[in-house]
């Protein structure tokens, strides 16, 4: 009897470390799968919104300092409420006289210790000239 | 005496083994049969969620490839018109292009002088809304509205629901700019 209850407690614990395991990495890996999709779903929605901005920005539809009008529409947050959007006026060279860039970006946190996730465009809007006194 | 003795206890153990045997087989068929319904639901849920993702990447694609096309048309066309259930655009060189939204289809005919000369279509997947508006003055949106989730397309299908919606802008040139 000694012999059989010292056989039990090895495959207790044989099956008991088996379970630990299973259970341990079974999660880790949903939660892999899980992130992966998430990125590539924000990926390809971000780049829908930045082409929506970048027609915006081309129709000069965004009224006073971009900088602050440009937002996040609805529809985009309903599936990444956690993005946002930034908009930076960088210098044109002199060579594009006449024309202005504007990188538009998109961000979303990534979990902790990651970076954040970000998909960026750079858009090509004609400046238009500002009255004179 | 002694193998009389050996033979009784031996049965004895016997006995006892196999009854232990019994609740042990009976633990392991239980264990088995949680892990393996563990893992048919977990394999069943991965399973339904990428045939749900495989669907929803193939809407986003076909909604890009009609985004492409529409800006292309928009960013040619002088002047843009809306309709009932869709939106006419008239390009520089007489030719005009129609876009009409027909239940979860996008067609999209190009027209010169009267004759269609090209016809395209942009399928989503069934229950999907299609509708166009004007934004400003130079900017249209074409709203693509997703069905409910669990959605089937039969008769009697339900509506109603979380229904999740993308915007595609496009913006068209004011008409007094253009030479």
């Amino acid at each position: 009897m000694k012999l059989r209850s010292g056989f039990m407690l090895v495959e207790m614990l044989v099956a008991l470390i088996l379970l630990a395991t299973v259970a341990t990495m079974v999660p880790l890996l949903l939660k892999t799968v899980y992130q992966q999709r998430q990125q590539e779903r924000f990926f390809r929605f971000a780049q829908i919104e930045l082409a929506n901005i970048a027609v915006r920005l081309k129709a000069n539809d965004l009224k006073g300092d971009v900088s602050d009008d440009v937002k996040l529409s609805v529809w985009f947050r309903q599936y990444c409420p956690d993005a946002s959007v930034q908009l930076t006026r960088s210098k044109t060279p002199e060579i594009y006289e006449g024309l202005q860039s504007y990188r538009v970006s998109i961000s979303r946190p990534d979990g902790e210790e990651r970076p954040d996730l970000t998909q960026a465009l750079t858009v090509w809007v004609e400046s238009v000239e500002e009255p004179t006194e | 005496m002694k193998a009389i003795q050996r033979t009784a206890g031996r049965s004895e153990t016997c006995r006892h083994r196999m009854g232990g045997a019994f609740a042990y087989v009976m633990a392991y068929m239980t264990l088995s049969a949680m892990l393996l319904g563990l893992s048919g639901s977990v394999l069943h849920s991965i399973l339904r969620t990428s045939d749900t993702d495989r669907r929803m990447f193939r809407e986003i694609h076909v909604t890009e490839a009609a985004a492409e096309v529409l800006r292309d048309d928009g960013g040619r066309c002088v002047v843009a018109k809306l309709t009932d259930n869709g939106l006419v655009m008239e390009l520089a060189d007489s030719q005009g292009v129609a876009w009409t939204a027909e239940q979860h289809q996008l067609l999209r005919e190009v027209v010169q002088s009267g004759q269609i000369q090209s016809r395209g279509q942009f399928r989503f997947q069934p229950g999907t809304e299609l509708t166009f508006r004007k934004e400003s003055e130079r900017l249209y949106v074409l709203r693509i509205t997703a069905p409910p989730v669990g959605y089937l397309p039969t008769a009697s299908a339900k509506t109603d629901g979380v229904r999740k919606s993308i915007d595609v802008f496009l913006a068209v040139p004011v008409p007094e700019l253009i030479p």
